[in-house]
This record gives structure tokens, sequence and C-alpha cells, in this order.
């Protein structure tokens, strides 16, 4: 709120967040815009997926209930509620993003000038 | 099921009426959300998807976004157990062994299950409650004294210097007994599962007695400006025998029965017998709270024979163990015994002095009584009470007293006795002096 900066980017969970816990005074911000849903976080395997050890990962990760006690804080570390079938479609919007920022060259380097770790 | 917030956002507390309707539903179950805040669409998506309800936008029937509920919301609740009651007057309030489970949570919490499961070595109410613990921490709480303005410090001191010393060694001696008391129950409380909360305070605020005694007994000491007495091994091998005794039940009683309860003798003999108000009324204002800690240790015990019969054996063999362990020492302090003897005196007044010669009635019953007061006081169980003719019944005061007043007779005929033994002839020889009270 120091006036440093006209627009930001930033998950719609955080700019709850940042309102609710008075970073943000109520009023102060406007929402000028939205993304659709995207992806950004899956387990990726190498090989045959239908491996007999790749399948009861799967199992396993699909069969964990939130309302197992000794599940549910491994699932909060993560703030999930429950696993999903994976799926690549969501990633769709978040590689045409990073290709018109040029944040990644077609290697994988990060090419993006401003970009500090 | 509708609800409208109006102008409310969730960044202002909305999400509390949102959380409390959909709560309500069965899992899929749909809610839908009317109102006007500019960001409540994002808003809504951001907290569903946290909480794992599904979100859509809405454009009928008044609503402008709909939530259906999951399967998460209320799972915490859901996989809870009860911890007994807060109350310890419920019946039932508080178990016999609560899991390690519940941790620190407080006793009469729903607790969610899983989390950390810590060690309480001492988790099992046979070994640990006591019905009068919620009482006397009660009473505990309710008579916090402040040692800066409980005591008149400011008052003047006239002990001459023979009993100022006499009084800093009992000082002394207190202090080095209120730390050994002060760090035994302190090892215990991290010991013992917070489910049984009033043991846990009440040593607590045992421990914060303890600190203040502390502090008031070393101002005294500290009053005249002279150093303090002296420490011995023997009186800090005893203590130590309690500070390494691992067991609670034994430690209680080593401690808070026979310990303390030997301080309440002695703190009621400086009550009554000290020769000046100030060490007066610290020894009465420890007195109250010493007596709470036997209390405790006493109604402990009482609940240990009841549960483990087996127990006084261990007790036995815990003092037996004690008595070992202190049987090559020298025995407790004997400048804190002969302090015992000076302190009701105020002054050394001449032995030719005409004060002198006033006879001495009827004083023999309560003389005795006196005497014996400052023998048990420092008497453990490993030790008879001291044998001399200065503290047996069969000593009366047959020499002339000095000057006879109300209570000091006793001691004056004590003194005179003192003055005539042939131990204490060769002590006070060259003084030419006679103790009293003028």
């Amino acid at each position: 709120m120091a006036g440093d900066v006209d627009a930001a980017c930033m998950i719609d969970g955080n700019h709850l967040l940042f309102g609710r816990e008075g970073t943000f005074p109520p009023g102060t911000t406007k929402v000028i815009g939205q993304t659709g849903a995207y992806d950004h976080c899956n387990f990726t395997v190498i090989g045959d997926p239908r491996a007999p050890k790749i399948e009861r990962f799967v199992s396993l990760l699909l069969g964990m209930s939130y309302d197992d006690p000794e599940v549910r804080p491994l699932l909060d570390l993560e703030g999930l509620k429950q696993w999903r079938v994976g799926r690549i479609e969501l990633y769709a919007p978040l590689e045409r993003a990073v290709d018109e920022f040029a944040f990644y060259d077609a290697d994988g380097n990060v090419v993006a000038a401003d970009y500090q770790p | 099921m509708l609800v409208d917030l109006g102008h409310l956002g969730l960044d202002e507390g909305a999400h509390i009426i949102v959380k409390h309707a959909i709560e309500q539903l069965e899992p899929g179950a749909a809610l839908d959300i009317c109102g006007t805040h500019a960001e409540l669409r994002v808003h809504l998506r951001a907290w569903g998807r946290a909480r794992g309800h599904g979100y859509e936008d809405r454009d009928a029937d008044g609503a402008v976004a709909r939530l259906t509920r999951g399967t998460a919301a209320g799972a915490a609740r859901r996989n809870s157990e009860p911890a007994g009651h807060a109350s310890p007057a419920v019946a039932g309030a508080v178990v016999d062994r609560p899991p390690g489970h519940w941790g620190v949570a407080p006793r009469g919490a729903q607790v969610e299950l899983g989390g950390p499961d810590p060690f309480f070595p001492l988790d099992d109410k046979a070994h640990v409650w006591a019905d009068e613990a919620p009482r006397l921490y009660a009473q505990a709480a309710a008579n916090q004294w402040d040692p800066a303005t409980a005591i008149e410090w400011a008052t003047p001191l006239v002990n001459d210097e023979l009993v100022e010393t006499a009084v800093i060694q009992v000082m002394t001696y207190l202090i080095e007994n209120e730390v050994a008391a002060l760090v035994v129950p302190a090892r215990f409380i991290a010991q013992v599962h917070s489910h049984f909360r009033e043991v846990m305070q009440l040593l607590s605020i045992q421990v914060a007695d303890e600190a203040r005694h502390i502090e008031a007994f070393t101002r005294r000491a500290m009053l005249s400006g002279r150093p303090l007495g002296l420490s011995t091994v023997g009186g800090r091998q005893s203590l130590q025998t309690l500070i390494d005794e691992p067991d609670f039940a034994i430690s209680a009683f080593l401690l808070s029965v026979l310990g303390e309860g030997t301080f309440l003798s002695l703190l009621s003999f400086l009550e009554t017998h000290a020769p000046d108000p100030t060490t007066r009324r610290v020894a009465q204002l420890a007195l109250q709270d010493e007596a709470r800690h036997v209390a405790f240790g006493i109604a402990h015990l009482r609940v240990q024979l009841d549960a483990e019969p087996d127990l006084r054996a261990r007790l036995v063999a815990a003092v037996e163990r004690r008595h070992d362990a202190l049987a090559q020492t020298g025995g407790l302090n004997d400048e804190v015994y002969d302090a015992l003897v000076l302190l009701p005196q105020v002054h050394l007044i001449p032995l030719q002095s005409p004060q002198a010669g006033t006879a001495c009635k009827g004083s023999r019953t309560t003389w005795t009584s006196v005497a014996a007061a400052v023998s048990r006081a420092l008497a453990s169980p490993l030790r008879r009470p001291r044998r001399s003719p200065l503290s047996t019944p069969a000593t009366s005061c047959r020499a002339p007293a000095s000057v006879s007043a109300g209570r000091s007779r006793p001691f004056l005929c004590y003194s005179m006795r003192i003055y005539a033994h042939p131990i204490t002839q060769e002590r006070f020889a060259g003084q030419g002096l006679h103790r009293g009270r003028s």
C-alpha cells in the first residue's frame, strides 16, 4: 500500500488472505482481470504408468481420505483435501503465459531478465 | 439454500456466514450466494476451493455464485473424541489413563484425532491425582502474597550481633531447603499429563511459592548487611537425596510430607519465637504456603496407599535408602541447631546485673515443649532428636532466672542452663555474661 506499484498478479487465495489479515485494507484494491482455472502441480512418472508399483502408488493416493486422522495432516501440509486422477489439459493456459512473458527458453532455462529467485 | 451477504465481503468476515450455512448441508448439496461486494466471486471461488467445495458462477434467482458442499468440511470434528470434562465435580470427568495423543488439549475439549502423541511419564490417575487438588490450587491462587508489600521491611532491626547472626544462619538453612523444594516439583510438572491440570497447576504454584520464600528469606538474611551463614555438606547431601528421587509418589512423600511437614514445625517456631517482627512475619507467610504443600502431599499419599498397598514398603525402603546415603555425613548443621536456641533471646545482660536472680516459676512444661520443638524442627526421620541436657525433659530450671517476663521465661531457664552446662560454660568463658531478656 506504499504506492510503489499500480498492479500485480497474484493467486486469488492470496488476495483473499491479504484482505483478511489486513495487508490489504478492505476496499483499497480492485481485481481488474482474472485468468481461467489452471493446474500447476502433479506427480509425474518416467516409464510405463501401468507398472505395478505405479498403479499401487496411484491407488494409495486416491484412497487417501481427509477423514483419516493419520492422512489429514499430510494433506494439510500440501493444502489439499483429496488427490484426483492426473490430467494435463489445464496446463495449457500456464504454458501460454510462460511463453508470452518469455520466462523460459525452449530448453527450459530461465531467461527472464528481471527474475530473481 | 440461499445466503444473502449484502455488501459484506469474505475479507470482512462474510466467510463465517457462508461456512455456517454450508456445514448444515449434506455433501453434494448446493448453497447459492448473493451479494454486492466487488470481489465476491473471486473470493468465493478461492475460499471454496481451499475447503474442498465445488464452485460455479451463477446469475439466476438473485444468486451470483453457487458452492457445492464437499466431503472434507467438518472432518476434524467428525473425527474427534471427548477428553473427559472440564469440571472435576462431574462424574467421570478425570479419566484413569488419558492417552498421549490428547497431548496438551484441555480436559473437557473435543480432541481431533491425529497429531502429536507425546509421552507423559505420569499419566495414571491412581499415581497422580488427589481430589483435594482443585481446592488446594484455588486456595493457593487466592493467597499469593507480594514479598515487597506483605512484609514491613523498614521496621528497624534491634537484634544484637549474636542473635542477628543466628537469624541469618537459620535463613541460610531455609533458603537452601526452599531451593530443593522448588526444584523437586519443577522436575515433575512437565511429566504430568495435562489432563490432570489441577495437579499440574498445584505443582506450578508450589514452585512459585518456593521462589517467593527464597526471595523473602534472602532479603531477611541480607537486612543487616552481614554475609549469609554456613551451608554444610551434610545439609546439601540430604537435600540432594530429595532432588535425585525419581519416583513421584516417593518424592512427594519425602518432600511434602516428611520434609515440609518438618518445616511446618520450624516455621511455626519462628513465627512465635523469632526475635524481631520482620522474621516472625516472614515465617508466618511461608508457613501458610507450606501448610498447603503438606496438605497435598498427605492427600496424595492417602490416595496412593489406597490404590497401592505395597507402596508402604517402598516408602520404608526409600527412607532407609536415604538413611544409608546420609549415614557417612556429618548430619545437619550444628550452627542451625544452636541458632534456634539463640533466636528467642534479645540481648546479653551481665551476670552481676540486678536484673538477674528472679525465681523461675512453673516454666518447666512450657520450656520442655519449646525446647522439644527446637529438636523436632530439625529432626529428620533418620536421626534421633538430639540428646543433650539442653533438650531433655529431665532438665529443669533450678538455677535462678534472670528477668522473668511472660513467654520469655522458658527461654530464660533454657539460657541459664546453657550457661551452667560445662560445654557452654567453656563457650562463653571470659565473657562474664549471662543471657536473658530485660
